[in-house]
This record gives structure tokens, sequence and C-alpha cells, in this order.
């Protein structure tokens, strides 16, 4: 994907002693390195709202190695004026020789390198940028982890006044900023990580860059703007957010869900741009409301407190008025069909399904209620034949399914132009399954494992086969006779209400009903995985 | 105070909230004026990791019984399998501290730090897919790196995610020589414990 970070330049609150003469604050862009040093990841990503700047004062963000006094910078010494001044320069992904996924080249600087306000050893603070709990002390490392698991590593600290296993709250004084470095020499700096749990990687370091331009804007109390959070329904949560200093210009506004910004949180930004007549005349401007959808994953008939946020262009953040209000809504309507399951955040991520706002919350003793089927497939697999590159099938492992319209596709996240295309011959040896529903029903329960509702399918005999005596009719006769009144194919999901009905033919697992036909014998499923040997993108 | 990002002129990659496909939404939803909009996440979304807990039989019983009365405590009561080495001196000193979802274990002895951080719930993010492993950590899928001279081992297993990190305080000492002491040390991490064993 293309990276386009986005800034804008603020007139902010005056900020104390802390900057001195050093203002203002300046920071180049996200994955903008000093040139030679690498390539930077223009990851526009906050992935610590809410963290606090891991120094206590003011800190220069900048790299060591190609900075003055390092060993590729242009010379000078590490107390070199320059280094202590801004703009901040983010050095995350800069030129290493080890493993870094989520950087360009696949390897690079872990962290973000920060020197103290003066080039002093032992006299500045490091301090803990959230509440959290210490979970390893090295020789020259200290590691805190807050209460949602994304860890924070503070790197070559003197005299800590911690210990391991110690609670530590937001701010809390961790070390002395210093050059301790396993017997190897360093510059006077932090080196600064932020390692999460991240589907489809594992613990991985994330960039850190932006998280501490928010934090460092919000430790000097910048103002970002004013407004209200007015209230919500279940169609809504609405509020306004304007900025005096820029009284034409639209705001960020950011809402954090079940708790203020800490971390923990799921966090929603949106631009308060709405026209709205009530500000008109109070604002002598009009466009400043926001609009925000409440989340299926939290209507669950349970109260949910949300806190809203101006935001500035650096992501300082100011709470509203009226901030935090609650919302209550009621659960969706369960669609039928059987529930299988999505086993891992791979698996959701893969699928592009977003925990907030596409799984509903449902009580345990409706979802044990619900027929169990085979887990969900681990990643969408899209593909068309050779000889009809018109009809879309998603291979579901044992069965192909119709995909039978764009607005099918779109509603499960599949993109029609990335369709791999395989050899007819291959395709018509995998037997028809249920058509895809036309709308997807994602739904978790108290234990966190997340479901799909699907139709069941016709059992396979042992040579991958549909069951002969599967019959779709018989389903669909049982559906009506079950007292449904829709005249649709079972899974073809065409209700209009967004309930879905699909799938009650062959509810109970092996109850023969399903919408099948039958393919032509042999063993489909290993011919397919031949079959991605001629895969090729798809244009359209 | 002013904020200033240089060369900053640009606008967000991420995708306009109307470009989203919609959810289902329940039937009392009605078109408005202004479509509530999704807007874009910040900080990801969090999602559990359903844990796949070792059976009774597979439990180092002797790694266990090496623990401090408290260690051990928090290990039985850890929301995720906890692995720990061999090694006595090591075990002796772990310090385990766990959250709603992970556990984390420090421990050390004679210049080497270990660190074993294990979660049970991941950060879901659109624009991260999966990454191909680069390197086997004890039979599976993994990475390996070396972070300010830390080595870093991390893989999936039981379900759950696993963080190893090696650090000496003389980073030429032999624990910290070469990857391949990582790798053993990865491969010599045994199942101690969690509040989900079976017992």
């Amino acid at each position: 994907m293309s990276w386009r970070p986005v800034f804008v330049a603020l007139v902010l609150a005056p900020l104390p002693a802390l900057a001195g003469g050093l203002e203002p604050f300046q920071y180049m862009p996200v994955g903008d390195l000093v040139a030679g040093s690498g390539e930077g990841a223009p990851d526009p990503v906050v992935y610590a709202p809410g963290m606090r700047f891991p120094m206590e004062g003011a800190g220069f963000a900048n790299s060591q190695v190609w900075g003055n006094g390092g060993s590729q910078g242009p010379g000078g010494g590490q107390c070199d004026p320059v280094n202590y001044n801004y703009p901040w320069r983010d050095n995350y992904c800069e030129t290493r020789t080890w493993d870094m996924p989520l950087c360009p080249s696949g390897d690079g600087h872990q962290g973000q390198d920060i020197r103290p306000s003066t080039c002093e050893t032992g006299v500045h603070w490091n301090v803990s940028p959230a509440d959290a709990t210490v979970t390893n002390i090295g020789s020259y490392s200290v590691y805190v982890t807050d209460a949602a698991g994304t860890r924070y590593d503070i790197l070559h600290g003197a005299s800590n006044l911690v210990s391991n296993g110690q609670n530590v709250a937001r701010g809390e004084r961790i070390n002395n900023v210093s050059n301790e470095f396993g017997g190897t020499p360093t510059t006077i700096h932090m080196h600064f990580n932020i390692r999460q749990d991240v589907a489809g990687l594992g613990f991985v370091y994330v960039s850190p860059y932006l998280s501490l331009v928010a934090a460092y804007e919000d430790l000097f109390g910048l103002t970002a703007g004013v407004g209200t959070l007015d209230g919500t329904d279940c169609m809504a949560i609405e509020g306004w957010s304007w900025d005096p200093t820029d009284p034409d210009a639209a705001t960020e506004v950011q809402l954090s869900f079940g708790g203020p910004l800490d971390g923990t949180t799921p966090v929603v930004q949106v631009t308060a741009d709405i026209p709205r007549d009530d500000l008109c005349d109070a604002l002598d401007s009009c466009d400043h409301g926001f609009a925000v959808e409440a989340p299926l994953s939290l209507r669950d008939g349970q109260p949910h407190a949300v806190h809203a946020y101006a935001v500035d262009g650096g992501r300082s953040q100011v709470e509203l008025e009226e901030s935090p209000i609650a919302f209550e809504c009621p659960p969706p309507p369960v669609p039928d069909g059987v529930r299988r399951w999505l086993a891992s955040p791979e698996i959701v991520s893969a699928w592009d399904i977003s925990p907030l706002w596409d799984i509903a919350t449902i009580d345990q003793p409706t979802i044990d209620a619900i027929g169990d089927d085979r887990d969900f497939p681990v990643e969408p697999v899209l593909v068309v034949s050779d000889d009809d590159p018109s009809t879309y099938w998603l291979m579901d492992p044992g069965y192909r399914r119709q995909v039978e319209s764009a607005a099918v596709a779109e509603a499960w996240g599949l993109s029609l132009d990335d369709a791999a295309v395989w050899p007819a011959s291959v395709l018509a040896d995998v037997p028809v399954g249920t058509p895809v529903r036309a709308e997807r029903f994602l739904f978790s329960g108290p234990d966190g494992r997340v479901y799909a509702m699907d139709d069941a399918q016709c059992a396979l005999t042992e040579d991958g086969q549909l069951d002969p005596d599967c019959d779709l009719d018989e389903g669909a006769d049982e559906t009506a006779d079950d007292g449904g009144d829709d005249a649709d194919p079972p899974g073809t999901g065409s209700d209009s209400d967004g309930a879905g009905t699909g799938g009650s033919a062959g509810a109970d697992d092996d109850s023969g009903g399903c919408g099948c036909r039958q393919g032509a014998p042999g063993g489909w499923w290993f011919a397919g995985l031949l079959g991605l040997f001629v895969i090729r993108r798809r244009s359209v | 105070m002013a904020v200033v990002c240089i060369a900053c002129d640009s606008t967000p990659s991420s995708a306009p909230s109307e470009l989203r496909a919609a959810a289902p939404a329940p039937s009392d939803l009605e078109a408005t004026a202004a479509k509530p909009s999704r807007g874009t996440m910040v900080g990801g979304q969090s999602m559990r990791r359903i844990v796949a807990w070792p059976d009774d039989t597979q439990r180092d019983d002797e790694a266990r019984e090496r623990l401090s009365a408290q260690a051990r405590t928090s290990v039985d009561d850890a929301p995720v399998p906890v692995l720990l080495p061999s090694a006595p001196d090591l075990v002796e000193s772990a310090v385990v501290t766990s959250g709603a979802h992970w556990t984390a274990v420090s421990m050390q002895a004679e210049g080497l730090n270990v660190s074993l951080q294990i979660s049970g719930q991941a950060k879901i993010y659109p624009h991260i897919k999966p990454v191909p492993a680069t390197h086997s950590v004890r039979g599976l899928d993994g990475f390996v790196t070396r972070n300010e001279g830390i080595w870093v081992a991390s893989w999936i297993e039981h379900g759950v995610a696993y963080d190893l990190e090696l650090e000496c305080a003389d980073q030429e000492a032999a624990a910290c020589a070469d990857r391949e002491a990582l790798m053993n040390f990865a491969e010599s991490l045994q199942f101690v414990g969690g509040r989900g064993a079976q017992r």
C-alpha cells in the first residue's frame, strides 16, 4: 500500500520552561529517515494511542548512528547542539542487518532513538509510558507491559528505580537516561520500542514514531479544539468539535469505547465536518458535526461508555464537553444457519474482518444452540475458471461456492480483481456447495471465539465427492415446512432486513438437506492445489 | 508553542469511511441525513487468541518444582501456557507476572537475562497482513531478530504468541554469541503450567 502521512502546522498553547528556546516543536514525517540511512516505514498508525512520552522532560528523537558523533554521521560529537534540537526524525527501520517484518526492506532498526534535553548521563529520567507492570529488567533494558499487553522497551538506562513485577503508574520514573549497552559504547539516549502481538505476525516491533509525536504534544498541553459529545442512540454517536484558532477548518475527533484513551480501548477517528444549523450562529461556521455508527460488537444490550476527544493534526487530544456518555443497544437478530469457527486472529485478519464493526456479541446459550460445523477457511481463495471468467467461486475446502454478485463479494471483503484463474477441468472436479451468503454475519460470545454463520453443506464421500443422497430441494422444502416464509433457496441470503435466513437446511449438520450439485469424481482438492501453479492475477 | 511537521503536506492514505462495506445493520437503523461514519481505527483492535492447552502429560514437573512458591502460584494462574527452560539457576530466579490475557517471565543468572512474553490477545490492523515466517523456531513458523544486542525469537504455539529474548551483560558472552544459542535455548523450553492446564 502507499503511505501518505498527514500533518498540519498548528498554533498551540505556550509551552512552559521545558521547551525553553527550542520552540516550535518540529518533526519530520514518519518514515523520513536521514538520507542514506535506509528506507523508512511511512506508517501512519499510532500504535499506542494515549501513551505518555517516555522521558520526564523534553527529548529529541533522531538517529544516533547517522547523527553528529555517530559512526555514519557527518562528524562532530554526540553533544553537538544540532543533535539537541528539533525537528525530530524517525529512525525506525534505519539500516541494520536484523529481520524486521514491518520494515520495507525486511530488516532494520526496531525502535526510535531519543536523546534527553541535554547531553548528560544520569541526570534525566525515563518514565513509564503507561500504567503498567515491569515485566523484565536486563542489564541495559527495562520492559513494562500495559493491561492490553503492549510492551514498551526502555533501553540504555541506568540506576533503575523499579523492580521486576512492580506496578508502575503512567509517568512514574523508571531510571536515568544513560549510555549503558552491555559493554559496548553508545551515545546518551533512550532506545524506545513498542512491541505488540499483531495478527499475522505474532510479537513484532511496530513503529513508535507517531505514538511518540502524539505523546509529546499531549505532554506539553497542546490544545486541539473544543466541542461537545451530544449524545447517542443506536443509530449514531453524535457531537461537534471546532478549533477556535482555525475556525473554518474541520477538526478530527477520536472516540474511545469502553474507557478513556489509555491504549487498552478501541479508538475510532472521524472528521467533524457535517453541516449543523445549530452551529452556524454560535460559531459562525457550520460544518463541524460528527456522527459515528454504534459499533456492532457493542450492541449487546449492555451499557457502554464512549469518550470523545478533539484531536489536532499531530494527534494531541482534548476531551469534549459531556464526555463520556453511555449507550445501550439491543443485539442484532441472529440469522439461521450453522456456526463455523474462525480459529485465530490471523484468520480474522486474512478475511479483513473488524472485531469492532463486524462481529456481533451474543450470549453463550444462543451460540450453543446453533449447530457447530467445520472451521472457517483460513483465508479467502476466490477463483474463476479459464473457460468462464465471469463466474466467481469461493473455495471452501471440500467445496466451491458461487459468489453471485459484486455486492456479495463486497459483503465478504472479496476483491473480484484478485480472483485466480484455475483450469476449468480442475475446477469442475470440485463439488459445488451452496452459494456464498449475500451478507456475512459474524458473532462472538463470552469465550472470545469468533464464528461465521453459514449454510451446512452436503457431506462428502471418501473420494471427496458429494453424498449422492444429498438433495437441495428436500432441504428447501424442509425450510418451508419449518415455517419459513422466505421463498429464496437456503443460503442465498437475499433478505432485505439484513438478518438473513439461509441455511436452515442442514442446520443439524448431517440432515441431508443442502444446496449442492455433484461434481465429477476425482481428487479435486489435490488437483486444485496443482491448479495453483497456474494461478495468475486476473485483470478486469 | 507551535507544532510543525516539516514537509508534511499530504493527506492520509486511509480509505474514507464511506468506502467501507456496510456492516449488517439492525432493522432499527434508518438512513439519516448524514450517514454515521465508521471513521478509521486508531491503535488497532484486540482479539483474543484461543488457547490450545497442552495436556498434563507434557508438563515438566521438575522445572515447575524449581520455581519459587510465588512464581509457581503465578504460573498456575497464568492465562496462557507458560514455557520455561530447564536450567535450574534461571528457573529459580523466575519472576512471573500476568495481565488478563498475557504472562511474562523474567529470569537472570550469571550475566544472562531471559525474558519470555506470552500473549493471548492479538492486535488486528487492517493494513498489516500475514507475513511469511523467516525462521523455524521450535519447529514452528517464527521470526528471529536482534534488538540492540538482544537476541529475540517469536513464534505461535498452543494458539498463543511467544516472545523469547536473551540479553547478556557482556554482549560477547557465549549465550549471546549467535543465533544458534537462541534457537537452542528456545528448543529447550518446556511447558510448566497455566490456569487451563489439566491436572
